[in-house]
């Protein structure tokens, strides 16, 4: 600081008297006031209370862990796993990932936006000034409107990220009463792989309920330690090999649960189908197939059997990079240890080009071991009536009320529309349905194929990040016409908006819809109350309020509870007659116990399972999807599961390879975020401060790169700058990474990359060109070649 | 001494989550950037394919004999008769290290005074476990008296950690 | 040696200080309102320009000098989207007008000095008001608790009640030192930073510069008393 030339006096009067015109402009304080009974306050200030609710760790995607929060003065001040609720493995259960532990940072961070905005400037300035939320609602309403009477109600989308409850629900509701079908689906996750399981077997099952009945589990794709902590599967896993289960891991890093296998496999990425139908090839034509399921309840096997020929372990060897031995090993062991149940996750079929024909082929390796729905197999699930029957699984979302022609007005269907149109196929209560893929819509604003999006808007999604050719994802959000987003905190994707929204935390709102919050367990069924822990800060406000506030304004209140949240939340509960009220204060939730006691566990309900299925049967030879257009209509889906492999792969494209000689993906999720949240977040940035990538030593000495040191990641698509973590559990011709680094952390001294060139987000560096999609259900390829150099 | 308090780690149950080393900052208000008090080491050995990872959570061993109370300087650190939870004293503490440099496993950490895991006593003062067991969700650490945690233990062959100041640690394989 | 002030001299000095903190606590609090701009505007552009000034002064007038009084309506969104890019977060680098983040080692909002300021303003039988539901130590409730106590010790100083007087500039000193003082010279050097030139750049330096009479200040007024 400069020396104070003036002398005190001058300077005070000067500063006084700019007081005094301010003064004039404000009309008194404002921000303190008498309190009388702010001393008695001061008293009461040591006291903790202890407040139920759910975690915030998986932001909302609603694992929702119960957890027990403490609260002093209406500060939260620490955090616990609520032992009533049933969470992990069960009542007692205290635990908690470390994402949960984070509470008093999440809720404290500073880079809130606590405030609606408006963009003033141009598009993509970053500039903007707070307006309230009466203007911000009037704009986002007139605007809608506009749009709609202009170009109809599909030209409004709305993105976000995969499972998001107060989209799946409220806004899906929403968007059925104004009329547009573009609810979009990111198809990064689980949603692809649900569905091929689902025209193939049938069914996609996530329990762990039999495991200590298999003989062997195989993990494949599947990154349980990183994805579902704390949601039972590690543990019933660990369990499970302590039992004696056998236990293979198909995955292309030696993951922590991979260190634990009888066999870890490491399969390159994105080669999972090659690897698929190499196996259905062994074990056909090995005839260590059941004869008697296959004879009984599957449909095409002779057909399939001779497709599969072509897809010997010889064929499959260089592109997977497993030996052939290996493979037929593996096609045995799966075929003859039984009981043998295939545990897959995101790694196969979510983001691969051939996803959809890598989750049918894993399918039909369990359906042709005779493994569906036995003991220790592919267990379909419990048949566990809840104690607390809820108005609805889901909040039912008016699908009826979309204008007939909706479905064919889809912009770009994130699945092939005939089966969008099937709903009693794909989900009971059709809560996928209608949707599209985010990433051709976004398309779509710079294409104007097959019509331009007018209005889009994002929640709890950081989309620069999400979505592969972030540059495109720039360009089409600064193009659009109308473009909002409600977010906690600003993002890159915020800098493009018109009009931004503030969300408010986890912690300060208490409205879920409740089916989350549901324990079913053989003992009975626990429900608890997501409680408001502290009031929201500035003007920030629920997604959910947000949904029922924008349908009341726009006519809809009486099909949206007229706007009262607690409405919509005491409808859910009528059909257990429990009140809202009675929820509330019960901080221990409300269980009831099963009065009837649990039928002995159902195995074998192939009729129930495959009834939607054509023929009722296990589609070896899919009639279901085979022959019909698929989600871009450009062509047809296949019969049977068909290779394909990564757009750009030492296999699949040996000339670039000899260019970019390494294969690079990325682990999708990881323990210590949740994609690209959390990693400003001090507690999980300090365990792992940089953007990193594992190398194989050996490679990255060959590059002449150090360990811990900054090196240049390059694919034919673009450039990134990553630090190299030196991992011997990982294939000397594969990198392994991870999404999302776009968040700083002050509090470290740690900057927030660019999701753009030379920054260092993944999605950079793969291939954005939708004719190397998954022509399903739109997956995108997470694996492309790279070549590297030291920084 | 009435009881020993200790800890048993199932290393095949530990995934290297990170949770038990996170729980115990978050629950003793300790600042990012600083120590931690409970931490996660891997230690791997072995080349591509053949790769062996182990994941030990480590913390204070709670010695039997612990070294960092004989060479404390200013009596900051003493082994509890009724539960044998070896103690800092912050009021006594005066930061010299020595207690890091005596301890076989390096525990006491530097932060101003030493700092290391006191099994949250004020936890155990309500029934409760530690944070760091009570997170854990592969139930990979265990706690109890030494005598509780050896039963336990009985099935998985485990052994007391080795060291001539008899840790008051059971790890399993 | 100066000579000891005089009670209008002292009464002078308090309302200029009142004066002062309402100014400050008005800019930090939120954006300024187009007639408000204007008025100040004019303010800053007013007073001569050849004595010494301080760097706070020279900024704001180089700001008013340029300022277009024609355009208000334009001038005044310029500065409320920079008031959202500096103090909303509404940009990658935003600063945090929030005592706790700086004097808390994590940087996090509602530490330590959050719940100290609280017990201060109770202790005067003040709360936050409903609507402003940020953390109390926001720096413009801060500064806002500061000009109360000047005019508190103003009302004394009238009433010639020397004990409450003393009272609420001890007050005052102890809320500088312990509070005001710790983290300000580096808020404010961060906010010159970000703001980079024009109107908040010049009220960080005045800010700074101002904070730095007040020991000062406060002194020769209890030596007054």
């Amino acid at each position: 600081m400069t020396d104070l030339r003036m002398t005190r006096r001058t300077f005070l009067k000067a500063t006084g008297a700019l007081g005094t015109v301010a003064a004039v402009g404000v009309g008194g304080r404002r921000l303190l006031q008498s309190q009388p009974l702010a001393k008695a306050l001061a008293a009461q200030a040591e006291e903790v209370k202890i407040i139920p609710t759910y975690c915030h760790g998986c932001a909302a995607t609603a694992v929702n862990c119960a957890v027990l929060v403490h609260v002093k003065d209406g500060k939260m001040v620490r955090i616990e796993g609520n032992p009533d609720a049933g969470n992990n493995w069960g009542v007692g259960s205290t635990s908690l990932c470390a994402k949960a532990h984070t509470a008093v940072q999440y809720e404290y961070s500073p880079n809130r936006i606590l405030y609606p905005m408006k963009r003033t400037g141009a598009k993509g300035e970053g500039k903007f000034v707070r307006i309230t939320w009466e203007e911000a609602m009037s704009t986002i309403v007139s605007k809608l409107k506009e749009a709609k009477e202009k170009y109809g109600p599909e030209s409004y989308c709305h993105l976000v990220s995969e499972f998001y409850p107060p989209r799946d629900q409220v806004a899906r509701r929403f968007l059925n009463l104004y009329g547009t079908p573009n609810y979009c689906e990111c198809c990064l996750c689980h949603g692809p792989r649900y569905l091929a399981a689902t025209v193939t077997i049938g069914f996609c099952s996530e329990s762990t309920d039999d495991w200590n009945n298999s003989k062997l589990i195989v993990n494949w794709g599947s990154n349980c330690e990183n994805s579902a902590v704390n949601q039972g599967q590690p543990h019933a896993l660990l369990n499970a090999i302590a039992n004696g289960v056998k236990y293979v891991d198909i995955r292309p890093m030696m993951d922590p649960l991979a260190s634990k296998a009888d066999q870890w496999i490491p399969i390159r990425p994105g080669t999972d189908c090659a690897l698929a139908l190499a196996i259905l090839n062994v074990i056909i034509g090995e005839g260590l197939y059941d004869a008697d399921f296959v004879r009984d309840w599957c449909y095409g096997f002779d057909r399939l059997a001779e497709h599969v020929k072509q897809y010997t372990p010889e064929w499959a060897a260089p592109i997977t990079g497993i030996p052939a031995d290996v493979i037929a090993n593996l096609a045995r062991e799966m075929a003859t240890t039984k009981p043998m149940v295939i545990k897959t996750g995101n790694g196969v079929g979510d983001q691969q080009r051939d996803g959809t024909s890598a989750m049918a082929a894993i399918c039909l390796i369990e359906a042709i071991t005779g493994n569906l729905d036995v003991p220790g197999g592919n267990y379909a699930g419990d048949n566990m009536p809840s104690m607390i029957p809820l108005r609805n699984f889901m909040v039912e979302t008016l699908l009826d009320r979309l204008p007939s022609d909706a479905y064919d007005k889809l912009l770009a269907p994130s699945y092939p529309r005939f089966l969008q149109k099937m709903p009693q196929v794909i989900s009971p209560v059709g809560f996928h349905t209608p949707q599209s893929a985010s990433y051709k819509v976004l398309e779509a604003v710079l294409t104007g194929k097959p019509y331009t999006p007018r209005v889009i808007s994002a929640q709890q999604t950081s989309v620069l990040s999400q979505l592969r050719n972030p540059k495109m994802v720039s360009e089409a959000l600064k193009k659009v016409d109308f473009f909002f987003v409600m977010d906690q905190y600003w993002s890159p994707a915020v800098d493009y908006a018109d009009i931004v929204l503030p969300a408010c935390s986890l912690y300060e709102h208490g409205h879920n819809s409740f089916f989350l919050g549901v324990k079913n367990r053989p003992d009975g069924t626990w429900i608890g109350m997501r409680n408001k822990v502290v009031e929201p800060m500035g003007e920030s406000r629920s997604d959910w309020e947000f949904w029922l506030d924008l349908g009341a304004r726009m006519g809809f209140a009486a099909d949206m509870w007229g706007g009262d949240i607690e409405r919509f939340m005491q409808e859910q509960l009528e059909p257990a007659g429990i009140k809202l009220e009675d929820l509330r204060n019960s901080p221990r939730g409300i269980f009831v116990k099963r009065t009837e006691p649990l039928p002995p566990r159902e195995y074998r309900r192939y009729a129930q399972l495959f009834k939607n299925l054509p023929h009722g049967k296990v589609q070896c030879y899919n009639e279901l999807i085979g022959g019909k257009p698929d989600a871009d209509e450009t062509g047809t889906l296949p019969y049977m599961p068909e290779y394909k492999g990564p757009p750009e792969g030492i296999a699949q494209t040996p000339d670039l390879a000899k260019e970019y000689p390494l294969i690079f993906s990325d682990v999708h999720a990881y323990r210590l975020d949740q994609h690209s949240s959390y990693t400003g977040l001090p507690y999980l940035r300090e365990l792992q401060p940089y953007p990193w990538v594992k190398i194989n030593p050996e490679t990255a000495k060959k590059y002449g790169i150090g360990n811990g040191e900054w090196m240049k990641v390059e694919s034919p698509h673009g450039w990134v700058k990553m630090v190299a973590e030196y991992f011997e559990g990982i294939p000397p011709d594969v990198l392994m990474s991870k999404r999302g680094w776009w968040q700083k952390c002050d509090e470290l001294g740690l900057p927030g990359y660019s999701c753009l060139d030379g920054g260092s987000e993944v999605n950079v560096l793969y291939n954005g060109d939708r004719e190397k999609f998954d022509k399903c259900s739109c997956q995108m390829a997470k694996q492309t070649l790279v070549r590297i150099s030291k920084l | 001494m009435k009881r020993q308090y200790g800890f048993y780690v199932e290393l095949e149950r530990c995934i290297k989550c990170w949770s038990c080393e996170v729980a115990c900052k978050a629950w003793k208000g300790i600042d990012a950037g600083t120590v931690s008090l409970r931490r996660v080491i891997e230690i791997t050995s072995g080349e591509f394919p053949a790769v062996k990872r182990t994941f030990l959570s480590m913390s204070c061993m709670h010695c039997e004999k612990p070294a960092c109370e004989a060479v404390c300087p200013t009596g900051a650190i003493s082994k509890r008769p009724e539960d044998g939870v070896v103690v800092v004293d912050q009021t006594k503490c005066i930061g010299c290290r020595y207690c890091f440099f005596a301890c076989p496993f390096g525990v006491p950490q530097y932060d101003k005074t030493m700092q290391k895991c006191d099994m949250c006593l004020d936890r155990l003062a309500e029934g409760k476990e530690p944070a760091c067991v009570a997170t854990c969700p592969t139930r990979a650490l265990h706690f109890g008296t030494m005598e509780e945690l050896s039963k336990i233990a009985q099935e998985k062959v485990a052994k007391r950690l080795a060291g001539s100041t008899q840790p008051s640690v059971l790890v399993s394989k | 040696m100066t000579e000891p002030l005089s009670k209008s001299q002292v009464l002078e000095i308090l309302q200029s200080r009142a004066s002062t903190y309402s100014f400050l606590s008005r800019v930090y609090r939120e954006e300024l309102t187009p007639a408000l701009l204007a008025e100040l505007v004019q303010q800053m552009a007013g007073e001569a320009t050849d004595e010494a000034e301080s760097e706070g002064y020279r900024t704001l007038r180089e700001y008013a000098a340029k300022f277009n009084l024609q355009d208000l309506e334009s001038e005044a969104t310029d500065l409320a989207a920079e008031y959202a890019a500096l103090f909303l977060n509404m940009s990658e680098h935003p600063v945090f007008p929030f005592e706790s983040v700086y004097t808390s080692p994590e940087r996090l909002l509602m530490q330590e000095a959050r719940d100290q300021v609280v017990a201060e303003y109770r202790e005067e039988g003040l709360d936050r008001t409903a609507e402003f539901r940020e953390p109390e130590d926001h720096l413009a409730i801060e500064l806002e608790f500061m000009a109360y106590l000047c005019e508190r010790a103003a009302e004394a100083v009238e009433a010639g009640d020397r004990v409450a007087a003393a009272k609420y500039l001890e007050k005052q000193r102890n809320f500088l030192q312990k509070h005001l003082l710790v983290w300000l010279p580096e808020f404010c050097q961060d906010l010159q930073r970000a703001a980079g030139k024009g109107f908040y750049k010049g009220v960080a330096h005045i800010t700074e510069e101002y904070l730095a009479t007040e020991d000062e200040t406060i002194a020769e007024l209890l030596g007054a008393l």
